[in-house]
């Protein structure tokens, strides 16, 4: 009964505190600059790759100290607080991510609406209801680790479950017994596993949410008190710790022996950790591609990662004693065999998580050109998805370093890892050689991170010479550092504006954009931002969209009192803003009846102020709705109404196949880019099918995912090839004229154009989404009609 | 437009191959290191090895060095001394995996032997399947600066005393040295006379620690004034630094030998008999006389506390149900 009591005390002792250092933390991320978070990233990877013995090691000698010098407590209760305090200190990072994932998530008019949303009421009305979600899991999961922990209670003299399973099992070699004895623990394992399977996880997000200034502002001097949290959070379980190692004499004067003594142990553990984690980084992405619904039996991997190590080997111990598989327990394959059911469950969920961001279109133009399934993933699928699963490889990779546990029962003859040598040499007493193994492990625990920079620079060092040869060679530089001539008939310049990020000016895959009346530009991005810029490139302001947990806007235009449409398709509604970035109006809902949506994707305004709006994937249509009524206040009076419907799935003339963009031509007539289709139909108002052309390819007057198109007063089309990376110009009469761009990353060339806008002087905004940035090209004086209509309206 | 990929077949394919290549990496090395089938590799021995690691290692290498048979050895967590490696060499009996046995203590070794885990094997000829050699001793632990001369206590009764009341140490008495010390105690003293002390000690509020090497630690640091342990771990904490003193115990005082076994069959050729003799040679028990691991190379002279082994052994799951609950309660 005692074990069971101060399991429970330690275990939810030490979920509060990690909490609350998790909470520190996470608060302290939200208000720092963006140059600083990768900082804060490394101190949390740090205090996850910190040997735990290495922070019992130090709190046994600083609570002795305690006692001695002022005569603390002894007593096994007394040892409880610091128990916890030191678990707390191994799981804080826990709570920190999953905190920072639902803050990430609140978006800027959130923290802008009530001007006294600041301090208290922020934590109240904000902090809390975004973050509490992840913080219930996160002490979840804590509590449960606390609770399976058997070495540092040890240490601390504080009698827990884990160890008397540890007891039983040595004495008595009963392996049913030791699983009886831990009922408790599965119990908690199994609970926690539904508590988290019906909270979800919500991972942080990078990009994307309120600004770090805001958050300082609106936090105020609580804020400070985080700060000072975290740092005391992160002193107590880094600095400490790594710091009375650094310092010891003895840390340095025996690392070269025991490096020596333990050389062995010490490849095994860099190729039991890599070959572990690289084999579940393969295994987890061969199961999301089988399977890309959540398996019920993945929860099973995750109970088998929650209960204790000390439960997961016993089990192991009489099948690795059979005979007939004797040879494989005294091979290395045994670690295989033992680590990768206990830490599947990690790479194969972010191996999910990351495929649900997977934007599958750039996979499709890559196929359509040709490329086969293996280019596909390499080329498109892999890019997407490596960073968060590499990162997800790499928590296992030390997760496996540290184990002593799930392997001290089953671990080959003369093929000890370093943690279980440090866990060996610890309870011997040889204090200077376990400093200076956990130095080695801390060396082999950075070891990929230093490779992967080192390959990185190495990369980078050669593109220096490269690029100095070139400006040597004296290529043509621009005349001005964005302003590039272009080989063109139609177009004398382009002009780049913005590169990737996410700040003022800076673009995360633009896909939409629009010119107002006084040829200021709007953008829209995968931030659910909106920026404007004016004519000549300048960053005037940008707002964000209150909503993005759905999905975020796509598809703009203007109406005809010069407010800017942004449409959000995965709340299938149009938004109508002023050009200050005032909603004014909003309408649409949701439905496939007619007057409703179903991820609406362009829009486009005739003459008659008429709405003709686009949709795809349940239905394939198009809608037109009548125009919109302000009053003299500005307040919309009279919403569009609900006029015709035409269009149905399909590839004969008048249907679609994801009608992505849509142009208003001469005589009020829309162009509906049919991407994938790939080609461009013409309707009248009525919705009467006139004629189209394109198909699908890559020649000259053909067609790859047509994703937008503007149309001049005379009848000039800009078609926006998104397969095809180019601008195809089609006459009146649909004959082409000329091609601009193609696949690249330099100025007048396109990586996936979604989107193209026209200005009052013909010149032609491209939104090269993935080159985030976008491009102006420059109408050469006297090509095409003139006066050019407004994009997206007739004129 | 599809979202799952066409032809996603060749890119599981890809992905299990390379998945299945990883885990043949493993075997690969194992088998280039010589770490598969070393059961019956002869240029490889397979050795359960109670002793320090540390002390035991230096010993493997120069065996190594000499005779170019490589040791695989499985070391012992001190925190289960010893009963770990024997109930390892008691689940593998029908088909033992080690070679050889290395401990650091003879109750162990006399109940694997006792239930036939080291077969009709003989050390010596005409003998058992086990030998002892090198002698350590129990000690009590005190640091002279805590602790006067007058007030050191003489015996193990005398820790009883309320005066080490929560300044007393020593290791869990279900494992290794200390377990062996407790069973011969109730075999010497008597089961009433020996409960009693138990239950006194445990009123005394001692702290129970994982290993000899903690109460030691415990005592150097002052937490605890008194404590039981082995001479080895002392002479490695003054080694060390620490000021402590060892205290004999005369008719309480248990001589602890390493004992080594042959686990597998070994006929008079074999390399594990080669292993078996290394270890007993005085050069191996001098360097771990030397190194503190063994108190001396033979059993002292004088009074000291001779088990009764049958008795021992007769009650030895008895003794350790007591032990539990009295200590473990």
């Amino acid at each position: 009964m005692t074990a069971l009591w101060n399991t429970a005390w330690v275990a939810v002792g030490a979920g509060i505190l990690a909490a609350g250092f998790g909470w520190a933390f996470a608060t302290s991320w939200m208000r720092s600059g963006r140059q600083w978070r990768p900082w804060l990233l490394a101190i949390a990877a740090v205090n996850q790759a910190l040997p735990p013995f290495l922070l019992a090691n130090c709190w046994l000698e600083i609570s002795s100290a305690w006692r001695l010098e002022w005569g603390g407590e002894t007593s096994a209760q007394a040892m409880l607080p610091l128990t916890s305090l030191v678990l707390a200190g191994m799981h804080w990072p826990i709570p920190a991510i999953l905190l920072i994932g639902g803050w990430s998530r609140v978006e800027r008019p959130a923290l802008e609406s009530n001007p006294g949303m600041g301090g208290w009421r922020l934590l109240q009305h904000i902090q809390w209801p975004s973050g509490r979600q992840g913080l219930g899991v996160a002490f979840v999961v804590c509590v449960v680790l606390a609770a399976a922990n058997f070495s540092i209670p040890t240490l601390f003299q504080v009698r827990v479950l884990p160890e008397l399973l540890w007891v039983r099992f040595n004495t008595q070699l009963d392996v049913g017994g030791a699983w009886v004895a831990g009922w408790p623990l599965v119990v908690l394992g199994a609970m926690a596993l539904l508590w988290v399977s019906r909270s979800g996880v919500r991972w942080p997000h990078v990009e994307g949410g309120a600004d770090p200034s805001l958050w300082r502002r609106s936090l105020g001097g609580i804020g400070w008190v985080c700060d000072g949290l975290t740092l005391l959070a992160v002193g107590l379980s880094i600095g400490l710790p790594v710091g009375m190692l650094m310092i010891s004499r003895r840390t340095w004067t025996e690392l070269g022996p025991a490096s020596r003594a333990g050389a062995v142990s010490i490849a095994t553990s860099v190729i039991v950790a890599a070959v572990v984690a690289g084999g579940l980084l393969l295994l987890a992405l061969l199961l999301v591609h089988g399977t890309r619904r959540a398996a019920p039996w993945r929860w099973l991997a995750w109970f088998w990662f929650l209960i204790p190590g000390i439960l997961v080997s016993t089990l192991w111990v009489p099948v690795l004693g059979k005979p007939s598989i004797r040879w494989l327990a005294d091979s290395a394959l045994v670690y295989a065999l033992v680590l990768m059911p206990r830490y599947l469950a990690i790479p194969w969920s972010v191996g999910l998580a990351s495929m649900e961001r997977v934007d599958a279109t750039t996979g499709d133009a890559l196929r359509t050109s040709g490329g086969s399934a293996v280019d596909v993933w390499w080329h498109s699928v892999w890019p997407q998805i490596r960073g968060t699963n590499l990162m997800g490889a790499y928590v296992v990779y030390l997760l496996v370093l540290w184990d002593v546990e799930s392997i001290l029962l089953v671990m080959p003859a003369g093929m000890e890892t370093v943690a279980v040598r440090v866990f060996n040499l610890l309870h011997y007493g040889h204090a200077g050689q376990v400093n200076a193994l956990c130095v080695v492990l801390l060396g082999i625990a950075v070891l990929p991170i230093v490779l992967w920079k080192v390959a990185s620079m190495v990369r980078w060092r050669l593109l220096i010479p490269g690029s100095a040869l070139l400006f040597v060679a004296g290529c043509d530089a621009p005349a001005s550092p964005r302003r590039v001539a272009l080989e063109s008939r139609w177009f004398s310049h382009v002009e780049v504006i913005g590169h990737r990020g996410v700040g003022p000016g800076q673009f995360n895959k633009p896909r939409s954009l629009v010119c107002d009346r006084n040829d200021n530009l709007y953008v829209a991005d995968v931030t659910g931002r909106i920026q404007k810029f004016d004519a000549n490139g300048r960053f005037l302001l940008q707002w964000q969209m209150p909503q993005t947990d759905l999905g975020k806007p796509k598809g703009m235009g203007l109406d005809a009192q010069g407010n800017i449409l942004v449409i959000e398709p995965h709340y299938m509604r149009v938004n109508h803003f002023d050009p200050a970035g005032m909603l004014v109006a909003q309408w649409g809902a949701k439905g496939t009846n007619v007057g409703r949506f179903i991820l609406p994707r362009a829009i486009g305004l005739n003459s008659l102020g008429e709405f003709f709006v686009s949709e795809y994937t349940v239905v394939d249509r198009v809608q037109r709705f009548g125009p919109i009524t302000f009053g003299a206040n500005g307040d919309a009076v009279e919403l569009p109404r609900f006029g015709m419907a035409w269009g149905e799935p399909g590839e004969p003339a008048g249907h679609f196949n994801r009608a992505e963009g849509l142009g208003i031509g001469p005589s009020n007539h829309v162009y509906v880019a049919d991407s994938c289709n790939h080609r461009i139909q013409v309707f009248d108002r009525e919705g009467r099918f006139l004629r189209m052309h394109g198909q699908a390819g890559s020649a000259s007057g053909a067609f790859s995912y047509p994703y937008d198109v503007r149309v001049e007063p005379d009848g000039t089309q800009f078609i926006c090839e998104f397969g095809n990376s180019r601008i195809s110009i089609v006459d009146a009469r649909d004959q082409l004229v000329e091609i601009v761009g193609g696949a690249g990353a330099e100025p007048g060339r396109f990586a996936n154009p979604w989107a193209v806008a026209l200005d009052s002087r013909g010149n032609l905004y491209v939104a090269d989404s993935q080159n985030h940035r976008v491009q102006k090209l420059i109408r050469r004086d006297g090509v095409g009609s003139v006066p050019v209509a407004r994009s997206n309206k007739a004129g | 437009m599809s979202a799952k990929p066409r032809g996603v077949n060749a890119v599981l394919l890809v992905l299990l191959l390379a998945l299945v290549l990883g885990l043949f990496l493993l075997l690969f090395l194992s088998l280039v290191t010589g770490r598969v089938g070393q059961r019956n590799d002869s240029s490889s021995l397979i050795l359960y090895c109670a002793q320090d690691q540390v002390f035991a290692e230096r010993a493997l290498e120069e065996f190594h060095r000499r005779t170019g048979l490589k040791v695989r050895a499985v070391f012992d967590s001190e925190a289960v001394k010893t009963v770990g490696m024997a109930n390892r060499l008691l689940a593998e009996a029908k088909d033992p995996v080690a070679h050889v046995f290395w401990g650091n203590e003879e109750l162990r070794t006399r109940q694997l032997a006792e239930r036939g885990v080291f077969g009709t094997n003989q050390i010596i000829a005409g003998g058992k399947g086990w030998a002892a050699f090198g002698a350590r001793t129990r000690r009590l632990v005190v640091d002279p600066n805590r602790v006067g001369a007058a007030e050191r206590p003489a015996s193990l009764v005398e820790l009883t005393n309320a005066r080490w009341k929560g300044k007393l140490s020593l290791a869990v008495p279900l494992f290794g040295t200390t377990s062996t010390h407790f069973h011969a105690l109730r075999a010497r003293w008597g089961e009433e006379a020996w409960r009693r002390w138990c239950s006194a000690l445990a009123e005394n509020e001692p702290f129970l620690e994982p290993g000899n090497s903690h109460v030691v630690r415990r005592v150097a640091r002052g937490e605890a004034l008194v404590g039981l342990t082995d001479s080895d771990d002392i002479f490695v904490a003054r080694k060390e630094g620490s000021r402590v003193e060892g205290l004999t115990l005369e008719e309480d005082l248990l001589v602890v030998p390493n004992t080594v076994a042959l686990v597998r069959p070994a006929g008079p050729a074999d390399p594990a008999r080669r292993l078996v003799d290394f270890l007993m040679s005085p050069e191996v028990v001098n360097l771990l006389v030397r190194e503190g691991a063994l108190e001396s190379a033979n059993v002292p002279q004088g009074r000291w506390l001779a088990p009764d082994w049958t008795r021992v052994l007769r009650d030895l799951d008895v003794t350790v149900g007591e032990i539990e609950g009295i200590f473990r309660k």
